[in-house]
């Protein structure tokens, strides 16, 4: 791991309670991201991805352990860090044209009209959709929407990205647009990335390195560096043998992960 | 001729038929009860194009005008608050379905005793009859802003004032623009009721008035501009609500 | 059913505690109108202590007065909103399918359906007298209305595909009525007969108002113009009560109607 540790996750724990008791969603989950790097968590569905992320965001507090931005203790969301949601329909408001669902956050942050028109203008043209300012969000595809969300994030100015498995609801093809647009994205504006998804190979795709959660209550199961060089390409990076040996790696031990739950399911109905 | 075109002729010339066939049948029957078109007509003229305008419909446009923005103010604030807060809403909701399933014409009387006979008996009537679509719809509309929504917000440190303001509000604005098009129908009722029990001017105690003297053709005047009245009034609701929540009718798509 | 959001907030924090906050509610606006009247806050003369008002009801109950009253109200109602019913329906049904008819009607009932129906109401009295029949005559042409706007949505809102497979399984006009149409159309006429209930009460109470048709709202004039206060309450709150009453079994029905219908998932999970 190289540079300083800019985010700092300590025995980190979250249990909810309901009215059938108390479910654990992580229990002691530790590691660091290191400033400008691009980390993916990923683990079976249904384990405490989204909740360690909201964690991580401030949304939610953790039961026990420490999330630290900077040195800082997280308690509520830190004005440097930006947000992606899986759900784009949800996230963007469809009463706001595109270029103010984009402005809409920095007017909260106090920016100047010049300067939010500027940020807009110059990270709808990156994302590809410079065109599309004055459309409203439901005129735009679901990947075009995501493209949107990923604007706004990056006009936000953060110095780190959380990404809740943001492409899981778009088609193959646009998907792997969208991931070869947030390499581009990433490299040119050097942004830390937690990354959450599911895909495997979205993964490692992706990744400088991989953290995979086993099943709730999810602690880290395993870390895998990718040493894939950069820039990446989905033909060329996808048909090296690193590749396929680290995604082969991730599977089994997600594989594993789910065969004992599956197990234990077994074992409770019995 | 098209199918279309056909379908069109249609559209216009049915109710020109219809119309035509009243002022026959009335014309020829001479009936007391039916007065001939160009009689209503006449006194239509006679009547609302005068100072009868101003003694009569003014103040009950005004006393409609009043309440309804009252009620559309409170029931609004009163939703925000109690949307926000379940706890209370819980606690008011009973009371609050009571009052909006008793028939706000039976609180005439009691109006009476409180304001007199005045015009803040009618407005007061009026509030207290209408708000409830409003307000029902309104915590709703606040109940089911999305969470992920808020929580973009909140991700992007929106205080919550701004998520009030920003995302709550025009997120239940079309459930309260529904709200807002049932108490306005639920308004004319009470406004002319209201009129008819306890007024000395307004056009429910003008239409009550002449089917008293047995003014026929004042009485379906009067009718006819309550008719015009509320037809107005929901046109012109309708066209606002079309300019205002564009988002809303097309962002769900062509399918609704 | 409880919906637990993906994040693990339970949507209702205190399940099952609705009912007994709403008895506390209605427990403590009854204690403050108590205290308010015996107090002399405001003149008790015209306010009642709730008590006294509740004593009015009990001392109205053993009386035939009151059941005739509330008979005769009902009676109105029931009468005119099924008068209605038997009109709105198949006129809508008919008016939604047929195209040409549509278009030849649709100006005629755009401008009948926002007149303020009780301007009819001197109308009405001219024409059939202070009897029950003008009552329910005012009380079916209010009821109509939103009656045959349902039932035309219901049938315009059956989907085209919907029609295209009961047509392809070679079904007969008459059993795609009876299969398709009818069962598709009934909870929308549901809620139309919900809407016109609520309406129905309003013109049966107004007509006994103003112009003293018998039944509840005459009553509560009665005891006005008598300054029987604490009587014209109690009536006030019987007429309510019914509402309330007729409300919640409307509301009922329409719930069950309308149990497959979209809207009612959605507020089966919520």
């Amino acid at each position: 791991m190289s540079g300083r540790a800019m985010l700092e996750v300590t025995s980190l724990a979250k249990s909810y309670q309901s009215r059938n008791g108390t479910t654990d969603a992580i229990a002691d989950v530790s590691f660091r991201v290191a400033s400008g790097e691009f980390v993916c968590v990923v683990g079976p569905s249904g384990c405490g991805k989204t909740t360690l992320l909201k964690c991580l965001a401030g949304l939610l507090s953790p039961t026990a352990g420490e999330v630290q931005l900077n040195g800082e203790p997280v308690r509520r969301p830190p004005p440097n860090m930006a947000f992606v949601f899986q759900d784009y329909s949800n996230s963007m408001l469809p009463w706001l044209r595109v270029e103010n669902n984009i402005t809409f956050p920095l007017r909260h942050k106090g920016v100047s009209a010049d300067r939010r028109a500027a940020l807009a203008e110059e990270t709808l043209r990156v994302v590809g959709l410079g065109e599309f300012a004055r459309h409203y969000p439901w005129q735009l595809s679901g990947g075009m929407q995501q493209r949107v969300a990923i604007a706004r994030a990056l006009a936000y100015e953060p110095e780190i990205l959380l990404m809740d498995e943001p492409f899981a609801s778009v088609d193959a093809q646009t998907r792997s647009d969208l991931e070869d647009l947030l390499l581009d994205v990433w490299a040119r504006y050097g942004v830390t990335t937690v990354f959450v998804t599911h895909d495997i190979d979205e993964s490692v795709y992706l990744a400088d390195r991989v953290f995979v959660l086993n099943d709730r209550p999810s602690t880290v199961q395993m870390e895998v560096p990718v040493e894939l060089p950069r820039p990446r390409d989905q033909i060329t990076t996808k048909e090296l043998t690193e590749f396929t040996k680290l995604r082969t790696e991730v599977m089994r031990t997600i594989k594993h992960a789910r065969r004992s739950r599956s197990d234990e399911e077994r074992m409770g109905q019995a | 001729m098209t199918r279309r075109g056909l379908l069109l002729a249609l559209e216009i010339a049915v109710p020109l038929i219809l119309l035509a066939m009243y002022a026959a049948w009335a014309g020829a029957k001479e009936s007391f009860y039916f007065p001939p078109l160009d009689g209503i007509g006449e006194r239509f003229v006679e009547l609302w194009l005068s100072d009868r305008f101003v003694q009569d419909a003014l103040p009950s446009l005004r006393r409609l005008a009043i309440g309804y923005v009252l009620l559309v103010v409170l029931g609004v604030s009163i939703g925000l608050v109690l949307g926000a807060f379940r706890l209370v809403q819980q606690a008011v909701q009973p009371f609050a379905e009571f009052l909006r399933a008793l028939p706000a014409v039976a609180l005439i009387p009691f109006g009476m005793l409180v304001f007199g006979v005045g015009d803040t008996m009618k407005i007061f009537i009026i509030v207290i009859g209408a708000i409830w679509p409003v307000l029902l719809n309104t915590i709703d509309g606040v109940r089911g802003v999305d969470p992920e929504m808020l929580e973009m917000a909140r991700a992007y440190n929106v205080g919550r004032w701004g998520r009030i303001r920003e995302i709550v509000v025009p997120a239940a604005l079309p459930r309260v623009v529904t709200g807002m098009r049932t108490s306005l129908s639920i308004a004319i009722i009470l406004m002319v009721v209201s009129e008819m029990v306890a007024s000395r001017n307004g056009l429910g105690y003008f239409v009550l008035e002449s089917q008293r003297r047995f003014a026929i053709s004042d009485m379906w005047a009067g009718i006819v501009l309550l008719g015009i009245i509320g037809y107005v009034a929901n046109f012109l609701f309708v066209r606002a609500e079309r300019s205002v929540l564009r988002w809303h009718r097309e962002s769900k798509g062509p399918a609704r | 059913m409880a919906k637990v959001a993906r994040d693990g907030r339970d949507t209702n924090p205190w399940p099952g505690t609705s009912f007994w906050v709403g008895l506390v509610g209605v427990l403590l606006v009854m204690t403050a109108l108590e205290l308010v009247a015996r107090f002399e806050l405001l003149p008790s003369r015209w306010f009642p202590p709730v008590t006294v008002v509740l004593g009015a009801v009990a001392d109205l109950l053993p009386t035939g007065d009151l059941w005739s009253e509330i008979g005769r109200t009902l009676w109105g109602w029931g009468v005119g909103l099924a008068v209605a019913a038997v009109l709105a329906i198949p006129l809508g049904m008919l008016v939604g399918s047929v195209e040409a008819i549509y278009r030849a009607l649709r100006v005629v009932i755009e401008f009948l359906r926002p007149i303020p129906s009780v301007a009819l109401l001197p109308a009405a009295v001219l024409i059939f007298g202070i009897g029950s029949s003008m009552k329910v005559f005012l009380v079916a042409f209010a009821s109509f209305w939103p009656i045959l706007f349902q039932a035309i949505y219901g049938v315009q809102d059956i989907s085209p595909g919907v029609k295209e497979t009961a047509r392809a399984y070679g079904l007969g006009p008459v059993s795609r009525f009876m299969r398709v149409i009818l069962p598709s159309t009934l909870p929308y006429v549901a809620t139309g007969l919900r809407i016109s209930s609520a309406i129905a009460l309003i013109l049966a109470v107004t007509s006994e108002l103003v112009v003293g048709a018998p039944g509840l709202g005459q009553a509560i004039a009665a005891a006005h113009t008598a300054a029987q206060i604490p009587t014209m309450y109690a009536f006030i709150a019987v007429t309510g009560t019914l509402g309330w009453l007729l409300n919640t079994a409307f509301q009922a029905a329409e719930a069950r109607a309308l149990h497959w219908h979209p809207a009612q998932r959605e507020k089966a999970v919520v």
